[in-house]
């Protein structure tokens, strides 16, 4: 049975198929909350709602797109909507926090979260870098960890994010950038404080 | 060379989600999925935003409270006119009752 005839069956209220469904896309779900979120009962709870979406809407699938990219479309929209819902609960303590408020340097507080996939020896960096990742703008964050994190291919990333293709390579590229911008001010910054 | 150093640390940082694996969430998720499926029933208003019952529930009490009290309010405010009011308090601080006796001439 492929995903396609899953959904419809899903969409009847078949709770087999939804087992089946969930069984085939709780990783690359979960993954991908966990990148966005990086906080494990945050994204196991982004996790439930989004399979309540799927088991909810499931009548509404298009054939347009497939499955897959459909619950990758709906993995970022709730991730992000999440990401904005708590930005605007903490938006005066992000403020004040962000920056010293005696030198006005960029704070820098040392990544706390670490991703249950990544390698022993690089836990550290990678610790660093999904802090750096969370302070992209949404649309280069999406196009990063599609690509580098989810391994989704250029044309995938598109239809995920209803764009061109050359308009995800271009975020792809800023998104680099920014991140090793950001990388050297956190290195400049540590190592700084090393010296001192 | 403290350069070469510096983008050594950034390339290596970049580098570091390489053979990352992925993550398996923790049984508990499927079993809080099928809670919240049978736990609280879910009325689909619109494909985007799926309502559950207790929000409704409790947007129906909150309405039936305040059309409640409205009906209340209405009821007893109408039963003595405010000109009506002060006559009588006027009345009552002068004794200008029914009961005073007649002059007896």
């Amino acid at each position: 049975m492929n995903e396609i005839q899953l959904l419809i069956l899903i969409a009847e209220g078949n709770e087999q198929a939804f087992s089946r469904f969930y069984a085939l896309f709780r990783s690359k779900v979960y993954n991908t909350c966990l990148s966005y979120l990086q906080n494990i009962e945050e994204s196991e709870e982004a996790v439930q709602d989004i399979f309540l979406e799927i088991y909810a809407s499931a009548g509404n699938f298009r054939k347009d797109a497939s499955v897959s990219t459909w619950v990758y479309r709906l993995t970022v929209n709730k991730c992000l909507d999440r990401i904005r819902y708590k930005k605007r609960r903490k938006r005066f303590a992000f403020i004040l926090s962000l920056f010293n408020q005696v030198t006005g340097e960029l704070q820098f507080d040392h990544a706390d979260f670490s991703h249950p996939g990544i390698l022993l020896e690089n836990k550290e960096k990678a610790a660093i870098l999904f802090k750096a990742i969370d302070q992209l703008p949404e649309n280069q964050k999406t196009a990063f960890i599609l690509k580098h994190i989810e391994g989704l291919s250029q044309k995938e990333i598109s239809e995920v994010m209803n764009a061109g293709e050359k308009a995800v390579e271009s975020l792809i590229q800023r998104a680099k950038s920014n991140l090793r911008r950001m990388l050297s001010d956190i290195y400049d910054l540590t190592e700084g404080k090393k010296k001192k | 060379m403290e350069n070469d150093k510096k983008n050594s640390w950034i390339a290596d940082t970049i580098r570091s989600l390489d053979g990352m694996k992925r993550a398996e969430g923790s049984e508990k998720i499927y079993a809080g999925i099928l809670h919240k499926m049978h736990g609280a029933k879910v009325i689909i208003l619109s494909p985007d935003k799926p309502v559950s019952i207790k929000k409704l529930s409790v947007a129906a009490a909150v309405i039936f409270i305040i059309f409640s009290f409205n009906l209340y309010t209405v009821n007893h405010a109408g039963t003595k006119n405010p000109k009506q009011q002060s006559i009588d308090n006027v009345a009552q601080y002068y004794q200008l009752t029914d009961t005073n006796p007649l002059y007896n001439i």
